[in-house]
């Protein structure tokens, strides 16, 4: 206990005997910390962001489909809607919508594009899905129209036409036979990128049954559950329910996003690594200069007495202290970054431009205990082997030579 | 062994050899010397004679070539690093010619630091400390740091440390070198003093024959042997 009380009187006094060497590493360690967990706030922040974006997509986090829609999606690969299934459904309590997918061509007076009809459940979908957030002009359908479309802006536009306007829709429906339809834009929709405004057009579900020959059945259904990460244990419940369908979560669905998140996991650990890279050349050049300048005295405690393992101990404690010192204000630093950013930083400005997933709207920091913990840690452990060098350095001294340098 | 009782440091043909080959010199050559309790002994020769290195073997800093050595009976051939430490910090008080104090530490922690290694109280070593200082005049500066003390207070400084941990022995290697006449003086008193009331053995490596004259044992050295041995108890 003594020998604590004095390994850290010297340890503390030693860290202003060389105020400015140990300040400069202090706030090198500080601003290292900071941006480090602040950096990992973001990057968390954003990689939920993009996660959430998917799964609002999506409409939920687990989808059913035929087993040969992934290979073919076509209306003839179709899930049927009967009671059975909506009961396996309904046994699941979850929430689910339904919704028919098909590829079509649309035709105005002026231009003809291609987009994905999306046949969906509109009361459902504005509750559960991305088009709540989605601004529009003119008005969703309801479930009742038969000829009603909401075409996204950009799509509009390339079309050369305008809300209120006719448009005819040609694809092929569940029989592989030629469908058509004129139809209304009662609604324009503007979302976050011009790519999702051209990609995807909603008419009522009923209407594209009817159209599409597919009444009681659906292109997919989607699943939410409450945690976006721990979707495993849900999926195989799905898919136990549903044998003979290809179920698969976000992950599968939407694999960019996945290997995106994925490969972000790789982004903070690198970026942790330079800088413990970074910390560890700071602290061993200070504690090796240190030991350098303080030879005579290492000779001394040696020679006075002192036990090998106390002087390594020592040089560890002065190691430690700065960290530690660094650790507290990087961290409080970090704090005040997180309270700043923690009402959104507002990114949707890139998005049109980047068509990036999770920079379509304002990106919130996030906090993980296990990052800041683990982070704690790995600077602890790594600090720890970094000062053992200079430490047996100056365990290593012989005393007789040590105190006769000058 | 063994030493007598009354045997604090007994050496049997001591060698001590640096480098190899043909710049191979042989510090310390076969020196076997007895030194019991409560004497004060100096030892003397010219440069390179070995007396600086007898004492560090000695003062178990140094490990010989050949030969023993024993202090207070435990001998130190095959003790490790760790042991010969605590062989230093129980058995034996270091007065360095350079003084060798803790700038970060203050003159009353400087002298009661080693106490503290080893494992005496608060107080208590507070109390040998203060007592420590005020036996070499320096009461009153107990709260002054090495740099605020002349070079004749640091080494008072580094004897109050030496005979705080209350050794057994304590070896001095050339104390007075940095000092002036007066101080020099002050502090062989000083010595003296304790090895008559404390009956601490005192080992003093010097050249100074005033300094010399105080010891009651002399040794002399050249070559790295004993060729004078007066005062022999």
């Amino acid at each position: 206990m003594q020998r604590w009380a004095l390994i850290f009187a010297l340890a503390t006094r030693n860290f202003w005997r060389q105020r400015r060497r140990n300040t400069s590493l202090l706030i090198a360690v500080a601003i290292g910390m900071a941006a480090t967990l602040a950096g990992g706030f973001l990057i968390r922040g954003w990689q939920m962001s993009s996660i959430a974006e998917a799964v609002d997509n999506l409409g939920g986090t687990i989808v059913v489909q035929h087993a040969d829609w992934s290979a073919k999606p076509e209306p003839r690969f179709s899930v049927a809607l009967d009671a059975t299934n909506r009961q396996r459904l309904n046994d699941l309590d979850r929430p689910w919508l339904a919704r028919i997918r098909a590829n079509v061509s649309l035709s105005s007076e002026r231009e003809t594009r291609g987009a994905e009809l999306h046949g969906i459940d509109v009361a459902a979908e504005l509750e559960q899905t991305v088009l709540a957030r989605y601004r529009i002009d003119g008005a969703w359908p309801d479930a009742e129209s038969t000829n009603a479309v909401v075409v996204g802006a950009a799509l509009v536009a390339d079309l050369e036409t305008r809300l209120g306007k006719r448009i005819v829709l040609m694809t092929q429906d569940a029989q592989e036979r030629r469908a058509e339809i004129g139809l209304t834009i009662v609604g324009v929709f503007h979302a976050p990128t011009e790519a999702a405004e051209r990609a995807r057009i909603f008419m009522p579900r009923q209407a594209v049954e009817r159209l599409l020959n597919m009444t009681g059945r659906a292109s997919e259904i989607v699943i939410s559950t409450p945690d976006l990460l721990r979707t495993e244990a849900a999926t195989e419940a799905v898919a136990a329910a549903f044998p003979t369908a290809r179920v698969r979560d976000w992950r599968g669905v939407q694999p960019t996003i996945w290997a995106m998140y994925q490969l972000t996991e790789g982004m903070v650990v690198i970026w942790q690594m330079i800088f413990l890279a970074a910390l560890a050349f700071g602290l061993v050049n200070t504690l090796v200069a240190a030991v350098l300048e303080r030879t005579r005295e290492f000779g001394l405690l040696q020679a006075v007495g002192m036990r090998p393992r106390a002087i390594l101990q020592q040089v560890l404690v002065e190691s430690w202290l700065i960290l530690l010192a660094g650790l507290i204000v990087g961290g409080v630093i970090a704090a005040l970054i997180y309270l700043w950013l923690a009402d959104g930083i507002d990114v949707a400005a890139l998005a049109p431009g980047m068509d990036v997933p999770g920079m379509t709207r304002p990106l919130y920091p996030i906090v993980q205990a296990v990052d800041v913990v683990s982070l704690i840690g790995v600077i602890a452990l790594f600090g720890f082997f970094a000062s053992l060098y200079p430490a047996r350095r100056a365990v290593a001294l012989d005393p007789i030579t040590a105190l006769n340098r000058h | 062994m063994s030493g007598t009782q009354t045997s604090v440091v007994k050496t049997e043909n001591l060698s001590r050899i640096y480098g190899e080959g043909e710049i191979e010199v042989r510090a310390l050559d076969g020196v076997s010397i007895d030194i019991s309790a409560g004497e004060f002994v100096s030892i003397a020769g010219p440069s390179g004679s070995g007396k600086s290195t007898l004492l560090n073997l000695i003062g178990a800093l140094d490990t010989p070539d050949a030969g023993e050595i024993w202090i207070g009976g435990e001998r130190l051939g095959g003790l490790n690093k760790a042991q010969l430490a605590d062989v230093r910090l129980r058995r034996i008080g270091f007065v360095f010619q350079a003084y060798n104090l803790v700038p970060v530490l203050s003159a009353v922690e400087n002298v009661e630091f080693i106490a503290q290694l080893q494992g005496v109280g608060k107080d208590e070593r507070r109390d040998r400390a203060q007592e420590m200082l005020a036996q070499v005049g320096l009461s009153g500066m107990e709260d002054r740091r090495p740099g605020e003390l002349s070079g004749g207070q640091q080494q008072r400084v580094a004897i109050a440390r030496a005979l705080a941990s209350q050794p057994d022995i304590l070896l001095a290697d050339e104390p007075s070198a940095n000092l002036d006449t007066a101080t020099t003086a002050g502090l062989m008193a000083l010595l003296a003093r304790l090895n008559e009331e404390r009956a601490t053995t005192i080992i003093m490596v010097t050249h100074d024959p005033d300094v010399m004259r105080e010891a009651k044992r002399k040794l002399a050295m050249r070559d790295g042997r004993i060729v004078e041995d007066t005062g022999t108890p």
